[in-house]
């Protein structure tokens, strides 16, 4: 492939790949994402070349791995075409019949499409899909469509034509001016305004600029980074070599968790073919703008994704945050002048360059611009990513696309902004999701992790979870900081084993004010948020530990118990045999009791035990009945007490 | 010259803009004191206690900073004792006094900011984490000997695996700077203080105290008939030892087969041994650990010889751990050499390959006199002035004030003796012994010529702790 | 165990004379042998002229980095929150239990390695176990058993 030259060589090259493809030639895309190779689509990938080898049909049917489509829950997804069905949770099994039927066929199997749980009406495309219905995908829709490792799949969607707009018929200013026009708020954390950011290491003195994306995606739960960078890896750096443009940067660096091997391997070939095309390197598209780009694998710290510690990561420094109070888009890597985006903010800039600040200002609210992908994981029944307009309330994003929570459980909150953010409770459900908003409920944005929870989860033990979390993820180089979350941990450590006293919500409550006013860097700062956004809103659970040493949602061990309802209990011996520590008493006819010194609270039998007997119970906050006297616990044959299916 | 005008807890201050100074040294200047923990002038802002933050109000907002790292402007109005302030540093306090609850200088700040019981649990630490000896470490001397190790509530200070430092040479400098116990209870560096190296002395020593050469009995310049450099004598002083039954093994420094000139410590038994580890190698060596390594290995009466600095690190382990009872019968003796400073072999060898354009693995012979250094390669000599060489002088050497091995049993070096002597200077009766075990040509010293050199040595080690001493005082 | 200094080496080969490259250094050595060996540090510290306690302290910051050798098999258990709020920690407990050892260490015959990692970024298959790098997805305890088993 001879490097492109111009704007012109660009458009050719597009009509040519668009040329020869032949539409009715029947296609199949298999989204290859880490979550689809985690159920298997290598193994059906394999199966689909097979089955097409035994069937005579190499070179006739086109196949192409994509990236994620966001319904991880139902992954591997595989479309079809001409016709985009759409088949989910497929296996290899299921792959000889698909080549049969619906490619040679046409014909659609059923038993493979999405059926919605209420109705049981069945859906072929994917866009008719409750998941994907609510959604409008504006950064995302290219991973549907493009093999990450093959840079015509992208040019062939229009890919890179932003950036030859921008070399060719923009001056560095009047893109700024497009951006901050837009307002484009970062899809890292805070929400800063990108296009300021950008103005501000435009505007500091010091040569070389650099501008860096940020991969790092260290809140747990968000995963929509790694999806972008792994699935459409030219968009990024397309809208990071927009940005250098735009700054007057020549070297740009990639950091990027070594945790995504899958990013790294496929951001490695993008940047490979983007030199190779003329697209990055000397004289991209002929216009002289000279700009490269280089990788640097984090090596997992959570700490590391703040900006500061970031650069000196990439110095090949500790990843702890300076003690400096200047920010790092002027005095950044090697003190120069570095300006910093997460994936998602500049995988937005391509898209704001082709379509304008105005289109983009229409979508969202008043304050947040655009689309935001949010993970919506948890317990959801559709589990997956979703891009949807800022504003578009957290009602619709858990209920409608979401599917409400599963095994009919009740909805207890949504943990946003990872563990910087809060957990906002069912009151809130209709509040729109913007940065704003979301600060208002004393959470925050962050990337866009939303996690549901049900009421299983006990929000003291959440809260625990997070500094717990953080304990092990701050650099411990702040005394609020790493002695304050340390000693959090104990007071909540204390609080979930029934320890708990009067004054401990206070005290947590003090620390916290002494983290977030004191510390050395965001992560400090914020640590505090998750304790006291479930003080705010979950105070009453906080009690019941602490007063009544009770845990509400029935999961602190030390303050529950396990119990065996002698009215259900069938002696159908499963909990006795899977009880690691012989706790459980019984024989075949005989009703099961726990010996509760010996239980261990592993809760295995809770787990075993058939859902439609249910007759290990969790109780909390009360004794354990009594155990019924060793005469009456035999079942006559033929007539089984309680339980059943009732 | 622009001023900056602002005001510190209503007082009105100027600066200089040029200075860049921060909100600490501009409190400083008109006599208001912010309590600090990880500060020090000479080292940069470390930001890790948090105790100076002080409230600032610009443009009308009020925001909390850090006194120690940030930069003063025109217009600030700072409060340093607001009730957020205190506040703030009141539960800092706290949070430490936890962790050290016995630190006198935790528990003077504390009690004077209210402080008397923590409502945390009490842990039994003793270092607060401040960095002050990492920092002084790395910045300042340039050994970086200890530094932190993990994250997050696990962070603490210490050497690679915990292990004995091959690096430290025991200048005493984070001891000097540590605002608590922790330094001293460190047992993998070996800061030895002024009182260290009075106790080390008194314990290991004896014969008058020069001011100049330290505590000996004799000062002799001898020659032996082994050809080595400057007069062969400590290999003499080995092979003797060793063949009177003195000692049954010597941690000596030799050139490493197929390596040129690059050197390590090796254990040797035997004459053969001895020999090949003749001359002077001007290299600082891993030493410690091979000592470790050794002792583990069922060695007990080893001779080390070493460099000030690796005796004052063998002197520090002998007063801190019990070697008797880790490994019974442990029998040490230190043979010291004179040392003005040594070199990094990589540094070395490239400087000597841009200077003189040759190879200094091929080199025949290496030597630093009357501030000459000279290679001599294929019989011919190459020679310039050592300054020249400054910047690949082994870090940590100009923090070091011991030029003639003065916590040694025998100290040896050339300086003092005519051509083809050594000087050797006994310490102890552990010396003496192995002294009057070997035979040699005996000569008169210059004392005089020593003296020069130890004076020398110690000016520049001086002006370089004033750098720290200077903050302390502050 | 004996390291291969020569692959050590041309490892460090790869680097000399670039700035800022010490963590991508020790990223490629941690994949080359699992963990960062004793000597090794030593070794770096020689060749790039950098004190072992920096390099030691740069490999004992981050996670992706161990100064322990490992097992045959190394298992890292997600405990992510989305994880963590499908039953993860019963995971972790179940595999401890079964290994007999806690996480962050290996088993005595180094077969297997444990570690917990805080996000794989697989949320939507929550909770997941991640073993030399095959993921299991939405796992139960009671599979926790089946799954150790294929790793000999």
């Amino acid at each position: 492939m001879p490097r492109l030259n111009s704007k012109e060589d660009l458009k050719a090259l597009r009509r040519k790949i668009i040329g020869v493809r032949d539409l009715n030639k029947p296609y199949i895309t298999l989204c290859s994402g880490t979550a689809c190779h985690a159920t298997g689509s290598d193994a059906v990938a394999a199966a689909i070349q097979k089955e097409l080898e035994k069937q005579c049909l190499t070179g006739e049917v086109g196949v192409r791995r994509t990236g994620c489509h966001g319904f991880c829950e139902r992954g591997p997804i595989i479309i079809i075409y001409p016709g985009e069905i759409c088949y989910l949770n497929v296996t290899p099994e299921d792959v000889p019949e698909i080549i049969s039927k619906t490619i040679k066929g046409r014909e659609i199997i059923e038993r493979l499409l999405y059926a919605d749980p209420n109705t049981g009406e069945q859906m072929v495309h994917e866009q008719d899909i409750p998941f994907y219905k609510y959604q409008t995908r504006l950064v995302f829709s290219g991973n549907l469509w493009v093999d990450p490792t093959n840079i015509e799949d992208y040019i062939a969607l229009g890919g890179y034509r932003a950036l030859a707009k921008v070399l060719h018929e923009m001056t560095p200013e009047e893109v700024l001016e497009e951006v901050k026009r837009a307002n484009l708020r970062g899809r890292g954390g805070g929400g800063f305004p990108a296009g300021r950011k950008w103005e501000t290491t435009r505007d500091a003195s010091g040569e070389p600029k650099y501008v860096i994306v940020n991969c790092d995606e260290g809140d747990p739960g968000a995963y929509m980074d790694r999806s972008i960078m792994e699935g459409n890896p030219h968009r990024v750096l397309e809208g990071l070599t927009i940005a250098a443009y735009a700054i007057g940067a020549t070297q740009g660096f990639v950091y990027v968790r070594q945790e995504y091997p899958l990013a790294v391997s496929n951001l490695a070939i993008a940047l490979e073919q983007a030199k190779e095309y003329g697209l990055l390197g000397e004289d991209i598209l002929g216009s002289g703008f000279e700009f490269d780009v280089k990788v640097h694998r984090g090596a997992g710290a959570f700490v590391s994704g703040e900006s500061s510690a970031l650069m000196n990561a990439i110095e090949g420094k500790v990843g702890e945050p300076r003690p400096k109070y200047v920010h790092t888009s002027e005095a950044g890597i090697w003190d120069k002048p570095s300006n910093l985006n997460n994936v998602e903010t500049l995988a937005n800039v391509p898209l704001i360059i082709e379509k304008g600040a105005d289109w983009f200002g229409s979508i969202g609210t008043e304050g947040s611009k655009g689309t935001k992908i949010f993970s919506l994981v948890g317990t959801v029944n559709n589990t997956g990513l979703v891009e949807v307009p800022m504003g578009t309330t957290l009602r619709d994003i858990i209920y409608k696309i979401g599917g409400g929570i599963r095994g009919g459980k009740r909805f207890k909150g949504v943990q946003t902004g990872g563990p910087s953010g809060g957990i906002i409770p069912e009151q809130y459900l209709d509040s729109p999701v913007d940065f704003d908003e979301l600060t208002k409920l004393g959470s925050m944005m962050g990337s866009g992790g939303m996690i549901a929870i049900d009421e299983d989860t006990c929000i003291v033990d959440l809260a625990r979870y997070f500094v717990d979390f953080l304990c092990d993820e701050s650099c411990g180089k702040c005394v609020p900081c790493r002695e304050g979350l340390k000693r959090m941990r104990e007071i909540l450590e204390d609080i979930v084993a029934g320890r708990g006293k009067e004054g401990d919500i206070e005290l947590l409550k003090e620390i916290a004010v002494v983290m977030k006013e004191a510390s050395l860097c965001a992560l400090g700062t914020t640590a505090a948020n998750p304790t006291l956004s479930t003080i705010r809103y979950f105070r009453d659970e906080y009690e019941a530990h602490i007063k009544e040493k009770r845990c509400p949602a029935l999961v602190c061990k030390d303050l529950i118990s396990y119990y065996i309802d002698p009215e259900k209990c069938i002696a159908c011996l499963k909990c006795l045999k899977n009880c690691p520590e012989g706790a459980i008493e019984g024989e075949k006819r005989v009703i099961h009791v726990i010996e509760q010194s010996k239980c261990v609270k592993c809760g295995i039998c809770y787990d075993v035990c058939p859902p439609k007997v249910g007759a290990v119970k969790k109780i909390s906050g009360r004794p354990v009945p009594p155990s019924l006297p060793e005469a009456e616990r035999a079942i006559r044959k033929g007539k089984k007490k309680g339980g059943g299916s009732d | 010259m622009r001023v900056l005008k602002l005001e510190i807890d209503g007082k009105a201050v100027e600066v200089e803009a040029e200075k860049g100074k921060t909100i600490l040294e501009a409190a400083k200047s008109i006599g208001i004191d912010i309590p600090t923990l990880c500060y020090h002038p000479a080292l940069e802002p470390f930001g890790a206690c948090r105790l100076c933050s002080v409230e600032i109000e610009k443009r009308g907002r009020k925001k909390i900073v850090t006194a120690c790292n940030y930069p003063v402007e025109d217009g600030l109005a700072v409060n340093t004792k607001s009730p957020e302030i205190i506040e703030i540093r009141k539960m800092l306090l706290e949070l430490l006094l936890a962790r050290c609850p016995e630190e006198g200088k935790i528990q003077r700040l504390a009690h004077e900011h209210g402080v008397v019981k923590p409502r945390f649990k009490l842990e039994d630490e003793r270092c607060i984490l401040c960095g002050l000896c990492t920092r002084v470490c790395e910045e300042l001397v340039g050994v970086s000997a200890i530094n932190v190790i993990n994250r997050g509530v696990e962070r603490a200070i210490g050497t690679p695996y915990m292990e004995l430092s091959d690096d430290c040479i025991g200048c005493g400098s984070c001891a000097l700077v540590c605002p608590t116990e922790a330094i001293k209870r460190e047992k993998n560096i070996y800061p030895t203080t002024a009182e260290d190296t009075r106790a080390i002395e008194d314990r290991f020593l004896e014969g008058e105290r020069d001011a100049e050469l330290g505590v000996y009995t004799d000062l002799i310049a001898g020659k032996s008939s082994l050809d080595g450099q400057d007069g062969g004598i400590v290999s003499s002083l080995l092979i003797s030892g060793i063949k009177n039954n003195l000692f049954d093994a010597a941690l000596v420094v030799h050139r490493k087969d197929g390596y040129g000139y690059k050197a390590e410590a090796v254990v040797v038994e035997d004459v053969a041994g001895i020999r090949r580890a003749q001359g002077t190698k001007y290299l600082r060596v891993p030493m410690m650990s091979k000592l470790e390594e050794a002792l583990k290995a069922g060695k007990r009466r080893i001779a080390v010889v070493g460099t000030p600095c690796e005796v004052r690190a063998v002197r520090k382990i002998q007063q801190q751990r019990d070697l008797e009872r880790e490994f019974p019968g442990v029998e040490i003796t230190l043979l010291g050499l004179f040392c003005f400073e040594s070199f990094d072999y990589e540094g070395l060898k490239e400087r000597t390959k841009r200077e003189f354009g040759v190879d200094l693995d091929k080199a025949d012979k290496t030597q630093i006199t009357k501030g000459k250094y000279i290679v001599t390669v294929d019989g011919e000599d190459y020679s310039c002035d050592v300054r020249a060489f400054e910047d690949v002088v082994s870090e940590g050497c100009p923090y070091c004030d011991d030029f003639v091995s003065r916590l040694a049993d025998i100290s040896i070096g050339s300086v003092g003796s005519t051509d083809g002597y050594s000087t050797v200077i006994v310490r102890s009766e552990v010396g003496k012994k192995l002294l009057d075990a070997t035979e040699f040509v005996q000569a008169e010293v210059t004392k005089k010529e020593i003296v020069k050199l130890v004076r020398f040595k110690k000016k520049r080690a001086d002006k370089n702790f004033a750098v720290i001493m200077d903050g302390l005082a502050t | 165990m004996k390291v291969k200094m020569k692959r050590v080496d041309e490892i460090i080969e790869r680097y000399k004379g670039e700035e800022g490259v010490l963590i991508q250094l020790l990223l490629d050595i941690q994949s080359e042998f699992n963990w960062i060996p004793h000597g090794v540090i030593a070794r770096i510290s020689e060749k790039m002229r950098i004190p072992t306690s920096q390099i030691y302290r740069i490999a004992s910051f981050y996670k992706a980095m161990s100064l322990n050798p490992v097992g045959r098999h190394i298992i890292h258990v997600c405990l992510g929150t989305a994880c963590q709020v499908r039953g993860a920690p019963k995971i972790l407990d179940r595999v401890e239990e079964n290994l007999k050892i806690k996480e962050g260490s290996t088993t005595a015959d180094m077969r297997f390695s444990l570690r917990r990692v805080n996000c794989l970024g697989c949320c939507a298959m929550g909770p997941v176990v991640v073993v030399d790098g095959n993921y299991h997805g939405k796992i139960t305890p009671a599979m926790v058993e089946d799954i150790l088993e294929k790793y000999e």
